[in-house]
């Protein structure tokens, strides 16, 4: 799902001539845009659901800066990052890229000031659930993971509980789908927490459910499971990228065997059972590459969900894994961690070749992006496509040849 | 056609006897890349702002401690490029770290000084 945004913002964002740029920076409710010397890059990664953090250089020769010595409340107060266009009736059309606290701040050059913020969403990291003492339990009944993540980063982590589009902290139709997604599928969990942070939590069930948990820069956690076919997003061709793409072929993170251990007794420390998948051709190509998938913290109750987990993983990553960062102007504003993209680049041969955004750094003093993209393989994400016609491959309906997961 | 001139916050003020050699550019705030395929991407973001460059000698004692004065609190000065239009002028400031009257004029040993002023629009 990408960065709601104006088609006006699209088409201007994808101009080769970009004007009426607005960059705007609101500190504790106060624009501070004309004191802002550098603004710092933006980044996300899809192994962090919480953005990363961002700093500003402002000037300080005004010494307005100064107040901070004295008064120290300033602190943690709210940052955000908006960047946009001015429209020709004179409107602003503006999109928000980072929200945080200040969390820091650097004097070095008396007349400069730099300020550091973190990702509000960071402060999940500092909430913890139970002690190894007083563990949490969710082992009375089975529980969808979507429910699951809900209770953690409401009762925990302290976002809203409201269900609608009106939630300040959660995307709730992203929620929604991925909700129902599980409930389709009947897949259900257990989960016991002995002091692990919320992120960590909502992390381990977006990596045992094959989902991406992320934010897209206004503080609102968006929920995604990769299955099935998907509609592509982005198109990356060598009329838009800057420079040789850096280009690696990871073959460490090929797995062609699984075992899932489900249904845990927290107890006993025992496992009611296992299943096990293999990728019989990519064993006889690479040799036996194993992963045991027997996390305490968050489980699957049963066969099915472990099977259908298990099934995905010897599929997805049978083949050692293509990564690539590639830079472009600013014309990929909308895309976001999770997005797939559909490159071609003749100087490696790739035509039309489908990968996963993964993680991003926006510069927007450069005027340029980095994107990171890999083929599927990276931590909790990947998609599969399960059908693209006319392809000799990917355009065959037989189910056993071409399982769609 | 007159003179070019400076003036500073209360009544000081300055004449420059520029020559055709001063130049004046606008700079722009502007980012360009080219892609792989040759396309180019051009940004344009914020105002731009014009640069003065104006050569001078024969400036006395007292108009270079003028200047200096200015420069160093960073004055906001009117630059009027011709008196004849003294309504027609640009809101500047002196650049540089340095004073910009650093060379005696011969045979005037440290009374006439020549050297370049950077102004820029604020």
């Amino acid at each position: 799902m990408s960065l709601s945004v104006s088609s006006f913002f699209i088409e201007k964002s994808q101009a080769t001539v970009v004007n009426s740029i607005i960059k705007r920076f609101t500190f504790n409710g106060s624009d501070i845009s004309p004191q802002v010397m550098t603004y710092g890059t933006i980044v996300h990664d899809v192994a962090e659901i919480a953005g990363g953090s961002m700093v500003i250089e402002l000037e300080n020769a005004s010494q307005v800066y100064n107040s901070f010595f004295t008064d120290k409340t300033q602190f943690f107060k709210d940052g955000t990052f908006e960047f946009g266009f001015a429209t020709a009736a004179g409107s602003e059309d503006l999109t928000q890229f980072f929200g945080g606290e200040l969390i820091d701040i650097d004097m070095d050059d008396a007349q400069r000031v730099t300020m550091r913020f973190s990702d509000k969403l960071a402060r999940l990291g500092d909430r913890k659930i139970g002690t190894e003492e007083s563990p949490v339990s969710f082992t009375g009944s089975d529980y969808n993971p979507a429910d699951l993540a809900w209770f953690v980063q409401a009762s925990y982590g302290g976002l809203s509980e409201v269900k609608s589009t009106s939630n300040p902290d959660v995307d709730y139709p992203t929620w929604l789908g991925w909700w129902q997604g599980f409930d389709d599928d009947s897949v259900v969990v257990r989960a016991e927490f002995t002091g692990e942070t919320v992120l960590e939590a909502l992390e381990k069930i977006a990596k045992l459910t094959d989902s991406v948990i992320y934010d897209e820069g206004d503080n609102r956690l968006d929920y995604e499971r990769w299955t099935g076919v998907t509609s592509f997003r982005h198109t990356i061709s060598e009329s838009y990228v800057l420079g040789v793409p850096d280009v690696t072929i990871v073959a460490e993170e090929l797995i062609n065997r699984v075992e899932i251990l489900f249904d845990h007794n927290p107890t006993s420390g025992t496992w009611a059972g296992s299943i096990t998948k293999q990728n019989t051709a990519s064993v006889n190509s690479y040799g036996l590459r194993e992963e045991i998938y027997d996390d305490s913290v968050v489980w699957y109750v049963n066969s099915l969900a472990a099977i259908n987990q298990a099934e995905r993983t010897v599929f997805r990553r049978k083949e050692p894994n293509v990564k690539a960062k590639v830079k472009t102007p600013l014309r990929f504003l909308e895309a976001v961690v999770g997005d797939m993209v559909e490159i071609s680049l003749a100087v490696h041969s790739w035509d039309v070749k489908l990968m996963t955004l993964t993680g991003y750094e926006i510069d927007f003093m450069e005027k340029t992006m980095v994107l990171d993209i890999d083929e599927g393989f990276g931590r909790t994400s990947g998609k599969v496509t399960g059908f693209l016609l006319d392809d000799a491959y990917w355009g065959l309906l037989d189910q056993s040849y071409n399982p769609l997961f | 056609m007159g003179k070019p001139r400076l003036d500073g916050p209360s009544s000081g003020s300055m004449e420059l006897s520029a020559n055709y050699d001063m130049e004046v550019a606008r700079v722009l705030n502007r980012t360009d890349h080219r892609t792989l395929e040759g396309n180019l991407y051009t940004y344009l973001d914020g105002e731009s702002h014009t640069r003065f460059r104006v050569p001078l000698s024969w400036v006395s004692s007292m108009d270079r401690s003028l200047v200096n004065s200015w420069q160093e609190v960073g004055a906001d000065l009117q630059f009027i490029l011709d008196d004849d239009f003294p309504l027609s002028y640009h809101n500047v400031r002196i650049m540089g770290v340095e004073e910009p009257f650093t060379t005696s004029v011969a045979p005037y040993y440290l009374t006439q000084y020549a050297g370049e002023i950077i102004l820029e629009t604020i």
